[in-house]
């Protein structure tokens, strides 16, 4: 099975190569293809040295950043619903220039389809939506009993009523912590009521009875299990190029924009859930991880008199019950001054 | 490279569903952003051309064909009305760039997980890249990053083939002229570190 072209293969020539190319970028659908590429240095050696420049070459060129703009993503609709709505309604009005057949007909449609989705509506199981605003918390009870912990700024939505033949499903924006309901007994046999999945911005999390952490903010997601075992589904590079990742206790994954950033085993994972107990909670956080908590859960807004002050690291654990508490620890701990100059304002500057 | 469901999107937006509009919308909103971001710093600039892109395609659903990737037809449409769009501006703006398409860079993400030694590396091969001209690294941007054929690339910035193949070759044989040498120290230095690691799991991230 060795092909002789690629025995003389240059840097250029795998550079050149289409197929190379759509592999290292993992586009390559081909499961043959793929492992023919990653056996590459295996079956070729003369030439491995080659590959390998090749694949520095590439996968350092690939080490930049994505930028996604993600914060004016639903603005921008908004903006494009609002021009083509403008430019369609400059249009004459087609219904006045129908004769009455027409009219007649495009009435039945109309009650036709109207009907089909009022029926379709009382059909389909209602949802639940909960959210809760800055500075609250709450905790849900489940269909299943299952329970989730949903801190300030976020929503959870579910279905209010669950059966065995589907998967239990809650769609989850900002932070959660969930406590699911072990429904399996016989882990050869699940049926799809036993899965639990939680969908967060592009990651699927599929589990059958654990406890873990979700948060999902500025387009980046995290999720951090403390006990049991969960599947996480995300795309990587291309859209839809689909991939998974199982999860152990203690695993932390941190996912932007069709991309992994960052998998690492935490050395004490059930800080995850110590927000649940206590308002505020951080462990070796930065400034700017507290500066982003104050801003998402509170409503804050932070000026900082330079961006590296953002930087500034304080050892070891907070634990306190209110925003006031914590400006007190920071401007204790960091060389730095917060001033106040209207409520759910704060102004951080560097030096005393 | 087309996915079942971006068809299926495409077909359904030709018809006037809407939901399959704002559904391209979502899919591709992010991917146009970082392609717009390589021409211009200017977000706003990048917002209008993504604005305006979409408004033309819903009016114009009726007409359009059926692309071979839904994905490049986007990137070669956004990247006409960026073109546009920027010499429109020209006229009240000073470009410094003689073809009047915008600077073309790229910009280096530092990954947490890895080394201070292939953090450096990986910012020496980016500043590399950046000293090309904006064609050139355009190409280089289309292949390596988007992971391109050469007939896709070619469809995109509206070259032919021979053109196409021959620019990226130039492009390379830059890199290596532009560093004297020391693109080449980069790379030689990565070979090794990536070496043992590229045996074991030799999966291309991304």
């Amino acid at each position: 099975m060795i092909n002789d072209q690629y025995l003389q293969y240059t840097l250029q020539d795998f550079l050149n190569d289409d197929g190379f190319i759509r592999w290292m970028s993992g586009k390559e659908q081909d499961t043959a293809a793929a492992q023919f590429w990653s056996e590459f240095p295996l079956l070729y050696p003369t030439v491995a040295d080659n590959y390998n420049y090749a694949v520095s070459v590439v996968r350092s060129y690939r080490a930049q950043e994505f930028w996604d703009n993600k914060d004016s993503k639903a603005h921008l609709l908004e903006r494009i619903t609002a021009t083509i709505q403008e430019q369609e309604n400059r249009k004459p009005a087609r219904l006045f220039r129908m004769n009455a057949w027409m009219k007649a007909a495009a009435i039945l449609l109309l009650i036709t389809v109207g009907g089909y989705f009022v029926v379709s509506r009382l059909m389909s199981p209602a949802q639940q939506v909960i959210a809760t605003g800055y500075g609250e918390k709450r905790t849900i009870t489940l269909p299943d009993q299952s329970v989730v912990t949903l801190n300030a700024a976020s929503s959870i939505t579910y279905n209010t009523t669950w059966n065995a033949e589907t998967p239990r499903e809650v769609w989850v924006e900002g932070e959660a912590f969930f406590d699911v309901q072990h429904l399996n007994r016989d882990t050869t046999h699940i049926t799809p009521g036993q899965k639990f999945i939680v969908h967060s911005n592009g990651l699927d999390i599929e589990v059958l009875g654990t406890s873990f952490n979700v948060r999902s903010r500025h387009g980046k997601t995290n999720v951090g299990l403390v006990t049991g075992k969960i599947k996480v589904d995300y795309n990587a590079g291309a859209a839809d190029n689909k991939h998974a990742v199982i999860m152990l206790p203690g695993d932390y994954i941190e996912y932007e924009s069709n991309r992994l950033l960052l998998t690492r085993k935490l050395d004490k994972p059930e800080k995850l859930k110590r927000w649940t107990q206590v308002p505020l909670t951080f462990t070796d956080a930065t400034l700017g991880e507290i500066i982003e908590t104050l801003q998402d859960n509170y409503g804050y807004a932070v000026k900082v008199s330079e961006q590296s002050i953002k930087k500034l690291k304080i050892e070891g654990d907070i634990n306190v019950t209110n925003v006031e508490e914590l400006l007190t620890v920071i401007t204790t701990t960091l060389n730095v001054k917060i001033d106040q100059p209207a409520e759910k304002q704060l102004v951080i500057t560097s030096g005393k | 490279m087309q996915s079942e469901s971006h068809v299926l999107w495409w077909n359904a937006f030709k018809q006037g569903d809407w939901d399959a509009f704002t559904a391209l919308y979502g899919e591709f909103y992010e991917l146009l952003n970082n392609y717009g971001r390589k021409f211009t710093q200017d977000a706003d600039l990048i917002q209008d051309v993504v604005h305006d892109l979409f408004v033309r395609l819903w009016t114009t659903r009726a007409r359009l064909g059926n692309p071979v990737s839904v994905k490049n037809y986007l990137y070669k449409a956004l990247r006409s009305t960026l073109f546009r769009k920027i010499q429109s501006l020209s006229k009240f703006v000073e470009l410094d760039n003689e073809s009047g398409e915008g600077d073309f860079s790229v910009n280096f993400t530092p990954d947490p997980s890895l080394r201070h030694e292939e953090l450096e590396l990986r910012k020496q091969v980016i500043a590399l890249v950046n000293t090309l001209p904006a064609r050139q690294q355009e190409i280089i941007f289309l292949r390596f990053y988007e992971g391109m054929s050469y007939e896709e690339i070619s469809a995109i910035m509206d070259i032919n083939m021979s053109s196409t193949y021959k620019l990226l070759y130039k492009a390379l044989d830059n890199l290596q002229k532009v560093s004297d040498k020391r693109f080449w120290m980069v790379i030689i230095i990565l070979f090794f570190l990536f070496r043992n690691f590229s045996k074991k799991i030799p999966v291309p991230e991304g």
